[in-house]
C-alpha cells in the first residue's frame, strides 16, 4: 500500500470530532487515496465533486439560479424558487444520512397579469430543474385550451395525453388553465382536466405541470374541484412590475440591442407607462417591450433623415422616438406601432 | 495507525452494522482450523485486550443481533500459513453508518476508516436480504466500495444472510450487473459458502 497515512489523518480527525458525517468522510478518504496514488488511476475519479459541502451548495445555487437572479423584480417569485432549491438540497442531504427523502417537486400554479413573467420563469425553471436532476430534460411544452380539447368524444383525452407525453422529463405549461373549465357540464374541457390530473398521478416525478393565468380566474378554477388546490401546492404570484422595474426592463432591452435611452426618453417612457397602466390592455413587461420596439423603429425613421449620423446618433433613443413621432397620443401617427 | 508488521496479510472486514462481520470472521477462523483463536481487541481509545477463546464461546459472546456489538477493531489470525509471509490476520471492525448517536461508536468507526489504507485485502460485507434498489448497493455501501476500489488491493464483495428470503435472487441479479467485482454469496449463520471464500483468501495471500 503506497498510501501515506498522514494524508488521511485530518479526515479521520474531522470525522471523529463530528465535524463531518460518515458519507463525507468516506468521500474525502476516497479522494485522498486517489490523489495519494498520484492520480495515476484514470478509472477511479474523485467522488468529492459530487458531495454537498456548504461551498458546493453555494456554488450550485449561484450557477443554477443565476438566470433567475438576473431578472428584474419578481422578488416573490424568487423567494419561492429559493425555497424549492433549499428543499432539493435538504432532501439530498437527508438521503446521505439514511433519512426518508422525497426528490420530487410539486406541481405549481402561477398567477399574475399578462407580461409579469410567468412564461419566462417557467422556461427557466425547466432548465433549473434539469440542472438539479429533478427533471431529465427540462424542456417546456406550452399549451392552451385549444391544444388539449378535442372536437369529438375521445379526441380530448387523446390530445391531452399526447401533450403530457411530449412534456415527460420537462414542464407542461398550461396557459389560462381556467379556460378548460369555462364550458358547461358537457364541455370537453372537463375531460381535459381529468386526463391531466390522471397523467400527473401516473407520471409522478417525471414531469411538472404548471398552470398559469390571472389571479382571480385561477382562484376560482382551483376552488371548483376540492382536489385541485392540493394537486398544485406551490402557488407563485407574479405581481405587477413597478414603474422603476419597468424602466429597468426598458434599459435592459435597449442595452441588449446596443441602444441607449436618453434621460428625456426615460421621462417620456415613464409618462406613457403611467397612462398605459390605467388601461385594461396594460401588459407590464410586454407593454414596455412593445413601446421599446416601436421606439427603435421610430428612431430609425428619424435617423435616416440625418446627414452622416454618428455612432452615438445610431444608438440614442430620444423622447420623440418613444412618443412615436412626437404625437401626444402614443399609438397614433407612425402606423408602425402596435400594442401587444 | 497500521500495525507495522511486515509481510503479514491484513484482511479488513468492513460493512454496515449488523450485516454479520464478526460471525463471518469467526467462521473463517473455524474453517481454517484455528479453533481457539487469539482475539486482539483494540478499543476506540487505543486500549488493547487479548483473549484466547474457543469458537463456541467467541460466537456467543462476540456476536449478537444488536448493531455495534463490535466497537473498535477485533483482530484474529486465520489458521493457515506456516511461513510468516503467509500469516493472515483478519481485522473485524465497527460497522459504518451515517446514523451515529454515540461518541464511542463514532470513534470506533474512525478506527475502521483509518484501517482501510492498511489492508492488503478488503472484505466488504453487505446484507443480501436488505433492499437492493435497481441492483444498486445503498449509498453507504457504494461509498465503502469506492474507497476500497481506490486502494487497489483485492476487493471481495460478500453478500451475507443468503439463508433469508429473497437474498439469493438479489445476489444473483447484482452479480449479473457487476461482473467486474469479485462477489461471494454466503450465510455466516448457516455456514454456507465459507470454504470458497477462504480458498480465495488463501490464494490472495500466497500469490503475494
Amino acid at each position: 500500500m503506497a498510501v501515506r497515512t498522514d494524508s488521511i489523518r485530518p479526515i479521520i480527525n474531522e470525522f471523529e470530532s463530528n465535524r463531518i458525517g460518515m458519507h463525507s468522510a468516506l468521500t474525502k478518504l476516497q479522494g485522498a487515496i486517489v490523489r495519494n496514488q498520484g492520480g495515476s488511476a484514470g478509472s477511479e475519479t474523485s467522488l468529492e465533486d459530487a458531495y454537498l459541502t456548504p461551498e458546493r451548495i453555494r456554488a450550485l445555487r449561484a450557477e443554477v439560479l443565476r438566470p433567475l437572479d438576473d431578472l428584474v423584480g419578481l422578488s416573490g417569485v424568487k423567494s419561492v424558487i429559493e425555497s424549492i432549491f433549499a428543499h432539493v438540497m435538504v432532501q439530498r442531504m437527508r438521503e446521505d444520512v439514511n433519512l426518508i427523502y422525497d426528490r420530487t417537486v410539486d406541481h405549481m400554479a402561477f398567477t399574475g397579469n399578462p407580461g409579469t413573467g410567468k412564461t419566462t420563469v417557467a422556461r427557466m425553471l425547466g432548465q433549473i430543474f434539469a440542472n438539479l436532476h429533478i427533471l431529465t430534460s427540462g424542456h417546456v411544452v406550452e399549451v392552451e385550451r385549444a391544444d388539449l380539447v378535442g372536437e369529438y368524444v375521445g379526441h380530448t383525452a387523446q390530445k391531452t395525453r399526447a401533450a403530457l407525453q411530449k412534456a415527460l422529463g420537462g414542464i407542461l405549461f398550461v396557459d389560462e388553465a381556467y379556460a378548460l373549465a369555462r364550458g358547461g357540464e358537457r364541455d370537453f374541457g372537463r375531460e381535459a382536466i381529468d386526463t391531466l390530473v390522471k397523467g400527473m398521478e401516473d407520471h409522478r416525478g417525471e414531469l411538472i405541470v404548471v398552470i398559469a393565468g390571472y389571479e382571480r380566474e385561477m382562484q376560482h378554477f382551483l376552488s371548483l374541484n376540492p382536489g385541485m388546490h392540493s394537486r398544485f401546492p406551490i402557488h407563485v404570484h407574479f405581481a405587477d412590475f413597478t414603474d422603476i422595474e419597468l424602466t429597468e426592463i426598458a434599459y435592459r432591452i435597449a442595452k441588449d440591442r446596443d441602444y441607449k435611452l436618453t434621460p428625456s426618453a426615460v421621462q417620456a417612457l415613464r409618462r406613457m407607462l403611467a397612462k398605459e397602466r390605467t388601461m385594461s390592455t396594460f401588459g407590464n413587461a410586454r407593454t414596455v417591450r412593445n413601446i421599446m420596439e416601436a421606439a427603435m423603429r421610430d428612431q430609425a425613421a428619424r435617423v435616416i433623415n440625418l446627414e452622416y449620423p454618428t455612432r452615438d446618433d445610431l444608438m440614442k433613443v430620444e423622447a420623440v422616438d418613444v412618443f412615436g413621432g412626437g404625437e401626444s397620443a402614443p399609438w397614433s401617427g407612425s402606423g408602425s406601432t402596435q400594442r401587444w | 495507525m497500521c500495525l507495522e508488521v511486515a509481510r503479514v496479510h491484513h484482511g479488513l472486514v468492513v460493512g454496515q452494522p449488523n450485516v454479520g462481520k464478526t460471525l463471518l470472521c469467526l467462521r473463517l477462523a473455524q474453517a481454517s482450523s484455528n479453533l481457539v483463536p487469539l482475539i486482539i481487541h483494540e478499543s476506540p481509545s487505543g486500549g488493547i485486550v487479548e483473549r484466547r477463546l474457543h469458537l463456541k464461546d467467541a460466537i456467543s459472546t462476540l456476536v449478537s443481533a444488536k448493531p455495534h456489538t463490535t466497537v473498535g477493531i477485533q483482530t484474529l489470525a486465520l489458521g493457515f500459513g506456516v511461513k510468516v509471509s503467509e500469516r493472515f490476520l483478519l481485522d473485524d471492525t465497527t460497522g459504518l453508518t451515517p446514523d451515529i448517536e454515540d461518541q464511542m461508536v463514532r470513534s470506533g468507526m474512525a478506527r475502521t476508516l483509518e484501517r482501510i489504507v492498511c489492508a492488503t485485502v478488503i472484505l466488504h460485507v453487505v446484507d443480501a436480504s436488505a433492499g437492493l434498489a435497481r441492483n444498486q448497493l445503498n449509498r453507504t455501501d457504494e461509498l465503502i466500495r469506492s474507497v476500497s476500489m481506490a486502494t487497489k488491493v483485492p476487493y471481495f464483495l460478500i453478500f451475507n444472510k443468503l439463508d433469508l428470503a429473497g437474498a439469493p435472487e438479489k445476489a444473483v441479479s447484482y452479480r449479473k450487473r457487476h461482473r467486474e467485482t469479485k462477489i461471494f454469496s454466503i450465510s455466516a449463520l448457516k455456514d454456507i459458502g465459507i470454504e470458497d471464500l477462504l480458498d480465495n483468501l488463501r490464494r490472495a495471500s500466497v500469490v503475494k
